[in-house]
């Protein structure tokens, strides 16, 4: 988990180094793609991978995710910002048979169908830095981080039973991806992004998942 | 384009929104999907020592709200009560186990089935691993059997603690070892059989069907249940 971190951290520093290069050789510093003072507004359509130990407990791909973003500019192309959102995992398991050892003198064996369920809302604090290549390209890069929390409410129903643990947890998602201008007033972006979430598994196993974003962004100043 | 591809993300959120909703099991979910069964046992017994075993010659129907005590009232298990028994004695006579018919205390292992409805089935986990059964002890009348009345059962694994809001119709396979702690008035019970589900009223040929492929599952999970 910690390395995936890593590497979209390495794949976000690796943006910046090239843009300082750039701005070190260019005296007109970097293409601007949004100006300071921007404000933006942003939807987003999600779709997330399961990985690590989350992967134990579902391994299906969720098509079910959305994002809000707000995105304030504080210098040319630096933005500050909020996100939240939700997406829902699930997973349906046909009649299985699980053992399950209670004490050292006791032990059980379950067979059942069994539906999972994990619910994902993070509220986030993000930043993100965009560049252009070229002041005329209408593709532009970004990276950035989203630190905050994450609600996970996880739930096993066994027919018509249930167990259901849910709580809030410190998350973190590095995120890149490529900003497309319109010329008008939306700008298209599609991104990858990790999100993590510390002890967001079981309540106290690492949660993981790679989420694929397509949506757009606004301005509304 | 832009357009176009705002009404795509628009749709897209709205697809989602709406399946959302059909995520659940619920009433459309084939009754049988919701069967359960589960099986407990003592971990600390060889079942291979036991060779016989006497089975209690009805089902009864316990009515939690009376303290666990059987009702009289009893058409369901009175029309599948053979079916339950024989069941039971071919699955333990293919492990190697042999009927004792004249009394309790002269076999091994007592075998005493009932059934329940319950609307609080209990429920522990520690999550995602879970278990369920009924806290035990809640039986009543069956220490008659063995000539030691008023003797309670005792679970190895406890009474466990609760989690639903639904009723069901639960059939309950007990077996315990015939040798009673006289010190403790207890009843020893080695393994447990839950069909969760079983007995909701659905068409009796269903019914008989789920009691039959949930009494043969519980016995197919317990491979441990052999006698040498």
């Amino acid at each position: 988990m910690i390395k995936k971190i890593f590497f979209f951290g390495s794949l976000i520093a690796a943006l910046f180094t090239s843009i300082s290069d750039i701005n070190a050789q260019d005296k007109e510093g970097p293409a601007e793609v949004y100006a300071s003072g921007d404000h933006m507004f942003g939807i987003t359509y999600n779709m997330s991978i399961p990985d690590g130990k989350f992967r134990d407990f579902i391994e299906k791909t969720s098509f079910r995710g959305f994002s809000l973003d707000y995105e304030s500019f504080i210098m040319d192309n630096l933005s500050l910002g909020l996100n939240a959102g939700y997406a829902v995992y699930d997973e349906v398991k046909d009649k299985q048979t699980v053992d399950v050892n209670l004490s050292s003198t006791a032990g059980a064996t379950i067979h059942a169908k069994v539906w999972k369920y994990t619910h994902v809302v993070p509220i986030e604090l993000k930043s993100r830095y965009y560049y252009s290549p070229d002041p005329n390209s209408w593709v532009h890069l970004f990276g950035g981080v989203g630190v905050g929390t994450s609600y996970v409410n996880q739930e096993l129903w066994v027919g018509l039973q249930e167990i259901r643990q849910d709580y809030w947890r410190f998350s973190i998602s590095p995120e890149a991806g490529f900003d497309i201008s319109t010329n008008g007033s939306y700008n298209i972006q599609i991104s990858t992004m990790y999100q993590y979430i510390l002890n967001g598994q079981n309540s106290d196993e690492d949660f993981g998942a790679y989420t694929i974003r397509i949506g757009f962004r606004k301005w509304i100043n | 384009m832009v357009k176009l591809f705002i009404k795509s993300i628009a749709i897209l959120l709205l697809g989602t929104a709406l399946y959302s909703c059909n995520l659940y099991p619920d009433d459309g979910t084939r009754v049988d999907d919701l069967d359960v069964v589960i099986t407990l046992y003592d971990r600390t017994v060889d079942f291979g020592d036991y060779k016989t075993y006497y089975i209690i010659d009805s089902v009864a129907q316990i009515n939690p709200d009376l303290g666990g005590q059987p009702i009289a009232d009893n058409p369901l298990n009175e029309k599948n009560q053979e079916l339950i028994l024989d069941l039971i004695r071919v699955n333990l006579e293919s492990r190697g186990f042999e009927e004792e018919e004249r009394n309790a205390r002269a076999a091994d292992l007592v075998v005493n089935a009932g059934s329940i409805t319950v609307s609080n089935i209990n429920i522990s986990s520690t999550y995602p691993n879970y278990y369920y059964g009924y806290a035990g002890g809640g039986w009543g009348y069956p220490g008659d059997y063995w000539g030691y009345p008023g003797y309670g059962y005792y679970y190895p694994w406890g009474p466990v603690y609760s989690v639903t809001e639904y009723e069901v119709g639960t059939l309950m396979i007990d077996i315990a070892d015939s040798n009673v702690d006289t010190t403790l008035n207890r009843i020893p019970i080695l393994w447990s059989g839950i069909l969760r589900g079983v007995t909701n009223l659905t068409s009796d040929a269903d019914v008989r069907n789920r009691i039959q492929i949930g009494i043969n599952q519980a016995f197919e999970q317990s491979p441990y249940f052999q006698s040498n």
